[in-house]
């Protein structure tokens, strides 16, 4: 680089610096509230057993704690690399909270959570993510649990999320068996209630609905979704050999839809716009690119 | 016996080229859902987070989320600022340099979604015989620092700033929401929602619309220019920077033809005109993303090598212009049975 440029940089670097260090920040508070994705709100929506996180600024524990469920601990599952033993952990719960950390500070990714009510009959889970590399969570969410078991067969990756009108699959097992042919109840923060049917393979699809209030679509405009979302739990109740009924839950969070707050043809219109801007470069005379 | 007498490296790249486009864009979808995940999330090439098929994805995404939210978010919480917030920025760094020092500035003439679809755009451009426009010594000077100003704004200022609630959170990962590759990737896996303009906000309608804006200008301009956005590209900065650490390098010797012949210079898509004029390291440019090109055309035998270490993978030969020659010229166009000549030069 020429020293103009070199000169440049650091002007750029020091004016960015100074306008850093003289803009008003915002507080901690404020700062957390646009990060308070799992800050669920009240689950008066559902009777179902849940996990909820709550959220904080420390990116290496997740505080989990059970509602509507009497459990004595947590059992989190981290993703492991394929072949290996998928060891599950117990985290102990107080006042019906646990912390979740992940397993040393390199390995993020996500972690299977679930707790289990001291009678042994219902099942409550949820899945939380440490944004650091991680390995797949294929092992994981194939690990087998002992008694009545919902989970995805499937998580998001980088960039993606549950979101309403997208389909993802999830399966119902008993003792890590699939259960076809048993109803799974959907509900929504948003007030949707849909029960679908698990086919041969214990595995139901589902659809999220497109349920939010406008107030919701609006918040968070950032394009790889700082958008709260809002709560969903699918649960499924079956009765044993002697009658005794069994309830598995897993609850998450999923996002309006691709195209919620953004429009297509606006973006349409302004590529178009890029093209057209570029297209006298076809037009021009040929620049045979003689040297001196 | 030399191997390039029998292939050429011009069509050996561009099997390259095309094998890793399907690979980075669809390679998710064939090869597992968690595939981006499992390879490294620090490919040196602006292949998209946003497609949700992609195998592997751009180092710059996991760059620009750790300024955003480790270290300016932990400037803000000094008390809590540690190595802890530093070190997944080194790892990131590390895990760029480690691809890096195997393939060099290569990632961007061999790898690189959005450099492939360039250079196939200006294949186009040839088919449709629309003209050449070329970027000479005193504009493409002119240039060149635009790519540092994209690194140091959109890649680490931004994000800084964001981090340190300065900026809108649309800001976070500003050069994502301004990169071409980010529309033209994921339209390419049948998905438009990168396309879509996010109506929200000031800042993410302005991002949206300079990303769109910018996609469409790229795509056209490429047909009459080569590689229009790799010029300004931040990757390219963040190769140039580090490009002296890996064994892989293009190498010129000195040599009495040089002067008047410049043919090497023609067929360099990036318009560096050092690889001409000068020789040694210097002729190593930090524009350069070894495609191989200028190797190919430059018609005396071993004056411009492409090495690792010591091994020469390709170097210039007179036998082998001759034939690349006849079947493409060194702009790209079709040769029609006559080698170009440049003025002065005689054989």
């Amino acid at each position: 680089m020429s020293k103009k440029g070199c000169l440049g940089l650091i002007l750029a670097t020091w004016l960015l610096a100074t306008v850093a260090h003289t803009a008003p920040q915002k507080t901690v508070a404020e700062e957390d509230a646009t990060h308070h994705v799992y800050a669920v709100p009240e689950h008066a929506w559902t009777i179902q057993p849940v996990l909820r996180r709550d959220s904080g600024f420390n990116r290496g524990l997740a505080l989990v704690r059970t509602e509507r469920l009497d459990a004595a601990q947590l059992s989190v599952l981290p993703a492991t690399e394929a072949g290996k033993q998928v060891i599950e952990m117990q985290v102990p719960l107080r006042n019906g909270k646990g912390a979740v950390r992940p397993l040393g500070k390199r390995q993020g990714g996500w972690y299977r959570v679930t707790a289990r009510s001291r009678d042994g009959r219902s099942r409550a889970g949820t899945v939380v993510y440490f944004s650091n590399p991680g390995p797949a969570p294929r092992e994981m969410l194939k690990h087998p649990l002992s008694g009545l078991d919902l989970s995805p067969v499937m998580l998001p990756r980088e960039h993606r999320h549950y979101r309403a009108r997208d389909t993802w699959p999830f399966v119902l097992r008993l003792n890590g068996r699939p259960v076809a042919g048993e109803k799974v109840l959907l509900e929504t923060a948003g007030g949707t209630r849909e029960v679908l049917v698990t086919d041969a393979q214990g595995v139901v699809e589902v659809t999220f609905p497109d349920d939010f209030r406008q107030e919701q679509t609006q918040a968070g405009g950032h394009g790889h979704g700082h958008n709260p979302g809002q709560a969903f739990v699918l649960s499924a109740t079956i009765a044993d050999e002697n009658g005794h009924t069994m309830t598995a839950a897993f609850n998450f969070r999923y996002r309006p839809h691709a195209y919620s707050g953004k429009s297509l043809w606006l973006g349409a219109g302004f590529a178009l716009l890029g093209m057209l801007s570029a297209t006298p470069l076809l037009r021009g005379r040929e620049d045979k690119g003689k040297v001196k | 016996m030399n191997i390039w007498n029998k292939i050429s490296l011009g069509r050996l790249r561009l099997g390259v080229q095309l094998f890793m486009l399907v690979f980075l864009l669809y390679g998710g979808a064939i090869l597992g859902h968690y595939l981006a995940d499992k390879i490294s999330g620090t490919l040196p090439a602006l292949a998209c987070a946003y497609d949700e098929q992609t195998s592997d994805y751009c180092v710059l995404i996991p760059f620009q989320h750790q300024v955003h939210h480790r270290l300016g978010e932990g400037l803000v919480r000094l008390q809590q600022f540690s190595m802890n917030l530093i070190i997944p920025l080194l790892f990131t760094l590390g895990s760029f340099l480690l691809l890096f020092m195997v393939l060099n500035k290569a990632f961007c003439g061999w790898i690189c979604p959005l450099g492939t679809v360039q250079e196939l755009m200006y294949r186009l451009g040839r088919r449709l015989s629309r003209p050449v426009h070329r970027l000479m010594p005193g504009k493409v000077e002119r240039v060149r620092p635009v790519k540092w100003l994209v690194l140091l704004i959109l890649v680490f200022g931004l994000p800084l700033a964001t981090g340190l609630g300065v900026t809108p959170h649309a800001a976070g990962d500003a050069f994502c929401q301004v990169c071409p590759s980010r529309i033209i990737t994921t339209l390419a896996t049948g998905n438009a929602e990168q396309l879509a303009v996010n109506t929200r906000g000031w800042a993410d309608l302005a991002f949206g619309a300079l990303r769109a804006f910018l996609a469409g200008f790229v795509i056209i301009a490429a047909l009459a220019v080569r590689q229009p956005f790799c010029r300004i590209c931040p990757m390219l900065a963040l190769h140039a920077t580090f490009r002296r650490l890996s064994p892989t390098r293009l190498v010129k010797r000195q040599h009495d033809r040089c002067e008047k012949c410049g043919i090497c210079h023609q067929a360099c898509p990036m318009d560096i005109h050092e690889i001409w004029h000068k020789d040694g390291s210097s002729a190593f440019h930090e524009d350069c993303t070894l495609c191989g090109r200028c190797a190919e055309y430059c018609p005396d035998d071993g004056v411009i090598e492409i090495k690792v270490g010591p091994l020469t993978l390709f170097g210039s030969s007179r036998d082998y212009y001759r034939a690349r020659i006849k079947d493409e010229k060194p702009d790209g166009n079709q040769s029609h049975r006559l080698a170009l000549r440049p003025k002065g030069v005689s054989r």
